[in-house]
């Protein structure tokens, strides 16, 4: 109802770990992938009658997976370049379309994403420290890091955060940043793969263990918040795509009892399984009874999971994949769809992206440029499209900018992660009267090196994307380069009226204009990459570039 | 001669938010927010409520106060670029000079066809609306304005023009933004709730540009205007795709929209201003600024400076094909401007300007080419009428056939000098900052010339005000004040931004001791200004409204 809530929830985000949300919110981020409902209370935004042209639009594209067809376009590799990455660099979009398909890009987009080495891990990576400023500052090094690697890391860098917010965890809660490394580093080995090692795997992480207590969970005295958050956040979701409640309290309790027994070891960075705090008792959990445990060499929750609940995993996980590479309001046939590969293969994320990504649906000009670019597409991408490689005082502007405008990443606001990605009634809280000046700012900044930024030379984007003496073509390159959401040549000629050929005379003809503009070029290159600066100011201070 | 350290980077475009003041000054800060977005907005996200956002808002406002201290004044100046260089020899005819007549054997302007302004100068017929305007002395011609050096490339003349710059030295921001910063020093950390300058149509950008970036709002044309004017929008939210991403961005445009400084100060005065439906203004595209103008200025918005242009002078062939229509355009539609004003035209102060003029000679294709020096023209109530500078009449004698263009008469920072230290009442320190230095004010081309010093306001010997009581103020107050001779009095209560939200008292007083009372139902809490002024004089106290 009120986007400032949003707001206020990126700030403690113990609180929503440590208490359970109301049901009420609670059921609604678990329906999402279930049922088709549109935004319904987009704050301080639209009326009724624009709430129903969504879901009229949204029906217009394909419900399905069927592959797409036609020819491989800049459009399209540009589309998928920016889905699948921080915002879409030239060369990368240059790559896409030189694979001559959507399959083919892709394929290869996934190749590079599991074969890509893992970063270097920080040298106090493998010890904690009691000193809370020494702490805080490695976290920050390596949310620096990890940003530094998004801008590189292609699409697994983009997985790693889609599993980061689905398995939420925050640096707040566990504190240690040796930790974090543990954390990301478990993740970005798996990101690419399929669902059940990560689900095996996360719960014995010690910054899993404490963020939702499992650590405290023994016999006797059980802690069920990460019961709970297994079965809800992680997998299943509360109801299935039947309809039908996927699990009962008596199952999160029992579920709890199985997995007893595990605490933290903060001198190896480890969860060690305590056989003394195990409950060895018999357990009935999702129907099914038996002496169910989770310790080192067994997993029978995550076997229960899936052998009883394999459809609503597939459907929950589909629906989610969907809502950050299509659109945060699911499209039920293409999330059935979806659920259906992913299950028919053993619940890959390689094999359903492969499939979302070389759909027709994706494709479709109905749902591109629909999404509210996340601030990390906004920020990263804006580096990306303009080739800058930021430097350590960039990043760490990033890093406190990420803060500003609700993404800090290893510090989601709840265990639900962000609710822009994926939340059906507060997708949109990402943009907000507060948070657009900032959004704004950090792409001047880049384009005219304010601050941490060097001064921006457009020149060589020129050349690489466009004819640098044509100022009408100029701006039409630039604004398919940069905005998701295509304007009019009347739109993209005034830009370049008002920028590259500011006081121009207006009895010019388009061939005086162009010689106008070649003087410039030739003769004044400051001004020149000045006027481009304020072409791509301009575009960049579009609505339109806040989509993606 | 001093200033040149700060070499600002344009940013064209991103005018609307005027975010560039604060950002960077305290980056990320919550207070960027504060002053980024409109002042409820604010109030209501930062500190819980409008009323002691206000509050808060007011307590850290010292330069505003030191700026309203400073600047007495409601005048105006609205600047009109006729973009490609006009040819001046044309526009204000020699008619008693054989050598252009000689020059110019099918395009000189036979003296039978001008408007006459004095015994050897004329007025293209196509401007003979302005007869009236002339007749009244609400305006000037200055001949022959330039500089040295002068350049004959279309864009860095204009830059030159508009930075006020010499032709050697690149300047990235606008003689009007200088003025801007040292007019209202508090400006850049503190930012207006209006815009100080307002663009419409393609002026030069760097006009309202200031050193801490935008001083304002940029509208790419009339109609943009008018779309802000009629919905309060401006970015389009009605013209979007029918899809998904046409729904994000309308979403996207809404927030964009709700979230401008300047939305709210601009929709109203163009609500509550009205062009005169008797005005006459012509068709096109600087009519329609000017109109959208004449609204913002009738409605009240306190906005210093309006740029607006119109272009195709760069009459390079068949210029009596195209130059007459563009010159009958700028008297028609600075005629109706005028008329559309009405009383309000006394404040409002009007030049043209232009690149360059053109060649002496007319070309083989019956135009002319780039050159130097051209007429300015100056309208407006404070206007002392007339000619100034020495006209290119004798010159022309002067000079052989293959010399085509005219030397400067006068340089045109003299008449920025003329703006800056008599219309506005800048100190000549601060006008020599702005420009440099060394340029005098044309004398008397400013009829009605402000004088301030420096360092201190105008204060009236014979006016006292106040005290207010009660204060803090809870409904009803009396503001006493005193006069020692007859005068027409202002008393308004001011907010914090520098906005009228009271009339307390206007109209003629005769000598003596007066009170007026102030009703403050409906007002937020919050610290405000009574303020009273008597003719050049004016005195300010402050007031808290409680509630």
């Amino acid at each position: 109802m009120d986007r400032r809530a949003f707001l206020g929830r990126t700030r403690p985000p113990s609180a929503r770990a440590a208490a359970p949300p109301t049901p009420a919110l609670r059921t609604a981020v678990a329906q999402a992938p279930a049922v088709h409902a549109p935004a319904a209370h987009a704050p301080e935004a639209s009326a009724p009658a624009v709430r129903a042209s969504v879901v009229h639009a949204h029906a217009t594209a394909r419900a399905d997976l069927s592959p797409v067809t036609g020819a491989w376009t800049q459009d399209r590799a540009t589309h998928l370049v920016r889905r699948t990455h921080f915002g879409a660099s030239r060369a990368d979009v240059v790559s896409a379309l030189t694979r001559g398909s959507a399959a083919a890009a892709v394929d290869a987009m996934i190749a590079a994403a599991t074969s890509r080495p893992l970063p270097d891990e920080p040298s106090w990576a493998d010890s904690t420290t009691s000193n809370a400023g020494t702490n805080i500052e490695r976290v920050y090094q390596w949310q620096r890091g990890w940003y530094a690697e998004m801008i590189d890391g292609g699409l697994r860098e983009k997985m790693l955060l889609f599993w980061h917010d689905h398995f939420a965890t925050g640096h707040a809660v566990y504190y240690h940043a040796a930790f974090a490394v543990d954390y990301l580093t478990f993740l970005r080995e798996r990101a690419m793969g399929p669902l059940r090692p990560m689900l095996e795997g996360i719960g014995k992480r010690p910054a899993m263990l404490r963020f939702l207590d499992n650590d405290t969970n023994r016999v006797g005295d059980i802690n069920e918040n990460y019961a709970r958050e297994i079965l809800e956040l992680f997998s299943m979701g509360i109801r299935g795509p039947n309809g039908q409640d996927n699990y009962t309290q008596q199952d999160i309790i029992e579920t709890a009892r199985a997995l007893t027994g595990w605490v933290v070891n903060e001198n190896r960075i480890r969860g060690d399984f305590v056989a003394s705090r195990h409950d060895t008792g018999v357990k009935t959990i999702l129907g099914q009874t038996g002496a169910w445990t989770v310790d080192r060499d067994r997993d029978d929750v995550v076997d229960l999971i899936f052998s009883q609940r394999g459809d609503a995993v597939a459907h929950f996980i589909a629906g989610k994949l969907y809502s950050w590479f299509v659109h945060p309001v699911p499209n039920a046939g293409v999330v059935t769809a979806l659920a259906s590969v992913l299950r028919a293969n053993d619940y890959d994320t390689s094999v359903a992206l492969r499939a979302l990504l070389t759909s027709a649906h994706f494709y479709d000009p109905a749902v591109v440029g629909a999404r509210i670019k996340a601030p990390m597409e906004l920020l990263l991408g804006l580096t990306r499209e303009l080739a800058i490689t930021p430097s350590q005082a960039t990043l760490e502007r990033f890093r406190v900018a990420s803060q500003s405008i609700g993404q800090e990443v290893l510090n989601p606001p709840s265990v639900e992660g962000w609710p822009g990605y994926d939340d059906p009634l507060e997708y949109r809280a990402w943009v907000t009267t507060g948070t657009i000046p900032e959004r704004r700012g950090m792409a001047d900044d880049a384009v005219f090196g304010s601050g941490v930024f060097a001064e921006y030379d457009p020149i060589p984007l020129v050349e690489q994307l466009s004819d640098k003496f044509d100022p009408y073509r100029i701006a039409r390159d630039f604004a398919e380069h940069f905005l998701a959401v295509p304007i009019t040549e009347a739109v993209s000629d005034a830009l370049a009226e008002q920028t590259v050929l500011d006081s121009v005379p207006t009895s010019y003809t388009r061939a005086e204009r162009q010689g106008f503009w070649t003087e410039i070029v030739l003769t004044e290159e400051a001004v020149a990459a000045e006027r481009l600066r304020n072409l791509i100011s301009a575009l960049v201070n579009l609505p339109e570039y806040q989509l993606v | 001669m001093c200033d040149h350290h700060t070499t600002p980077k344009r940013r064209a475009i991103s005018l609307d938010f005027g975010r560039d003041h604060d950002r960077d000054h305290a980056a990320w800060s919550r207070r960027d927010f504060l002053t980024g977005a409109t002042a409820a907005a604010a109030g209501a996200f930062v500190l819980g409520t409008g009323a002691s956002a206000r509050t808060v808002r007011a307590a850290s406002h010292t330069p505003l106060l030191r700026a309203l201290g400073e600047q007495q004044t409601d005048r105006v100046l609205v600047i009109i670029q006729l973009g490609g260089g006009n040819d001046g020899l044309n526009m204000v005819v020699p008619y008693t000079s054989d050598a252009y007549y000689r020059r110019r054997p099918t395009i000189g302007q036979q003296q039978s066809s001008l408007m006459m302004l004095d015994g050897d100068y004329g007025l293209h017929g196509a401007m003979s609306s302005l007869e009236p305007m002339w007749g009244e002395g609400d305006m000037a011609v200055i001949h022959s304005a330039g500089y040295p050096n002068h350049s004959r490339s279309h864009f860095r003349s204009t830059d030159i023009w508009v930075t006020a710059s010499n032709a050697n030295e690149t300047r990235q921001d606008g003689w009007t933004g200088r003025y801007v910063d040292r007019a209202f020093p508090g400006h850049v950390n503190e930012p207006l709730d209006y815009p100080v300058a307002i663009r419409i149509g393609g002026a030069s950008s760097l006009l309202v540009r200031g050193s801490g970036g935008s001083l304002g709002m940029s509208f790419s044309n009339a109609s943009q205007f008018d779309r802000l004017a009629q919905t309060g929008q401006f970015y389009d939210e009605a013209d979007v795709p029918n899809t998904l991403a046409g729904e994000e961005l309308r979403f996207v445009r809404e927030i964009y929209n709700s979230g401008l400084r300047y939305r709210d100060a601009v929709f109203n005065a163009s609500q509550s201003g009205e062009n005169d439906p008797e005005a006459g203004y012509p068709g096109g595209g600087l009519a329609s600024s000017l109109s959208s103008v004449a609204r913002l200025i009738k409605g009240g918005l306190p906005s210093r400076m309006f740029a607006v242009s119109i272009g195709g002078f760069d009459t390079h062939s068949n210029q009596l094909n195209r130059q007459p229509q563009l010159l009958a355009q700028i008297a028609d539609a600075v005629t109706a401007f005028y008329a559309d004003l009405g009383v309000d035209g006394s404040r409002v102060l009007t030049m043209t300007f232009s690149e360059f003029g053109r060649t002496i000679s007319q070309n083989g294709s019956a135009g002319t080419d780039h050159a130097t020096a051209s007429p300015l023209l100056v309208f407006g109530g404070g206007v002392g009428g007339g000619l100034y500078g020495d006209g290119p009449g004798p010159v022309l004698e002067t000079l052989a056939n293959n010399q085509n263009s005219l030397p400067t008469s006068v340089d045109f920072r003299r008449v920025y000098a003329s703006v800056l230290t008599e219309w506005f009442g800048l100190a000549p320190e601060d006008t020599a900052a702005v420009l440099g230095g060394g340029f005098s004010p044309l004398a008397g081309l400013v009829a009605s010339p402000i004088s301030v010093s420096s360092d201190a306001a105008p204060e009236a010997a014979g006016l006292s005000l106040g005290p207010v009581a009660p204060n803090p103020i809870a409904g009803r107050a009396v503001v006493p004040f005193a006069l020692d001779a007859p005068a027409s009095v202002s008393v308004r209560l001011v907010d914090m931004q520098g906005r009228e939200v009271r009339r307390i008292a206007e109209g003629p007083y005769a000598a003596g001791a007066h009170a007026a009372a102030l009703d403050t139902d409906g007002l937020a809490a919050g610290v405000y200004l009574v303020r009273l002024e008597a003719g050049r004089a004016a005195r300010t106290v402050t007031v808290t409204v409680v509630r």
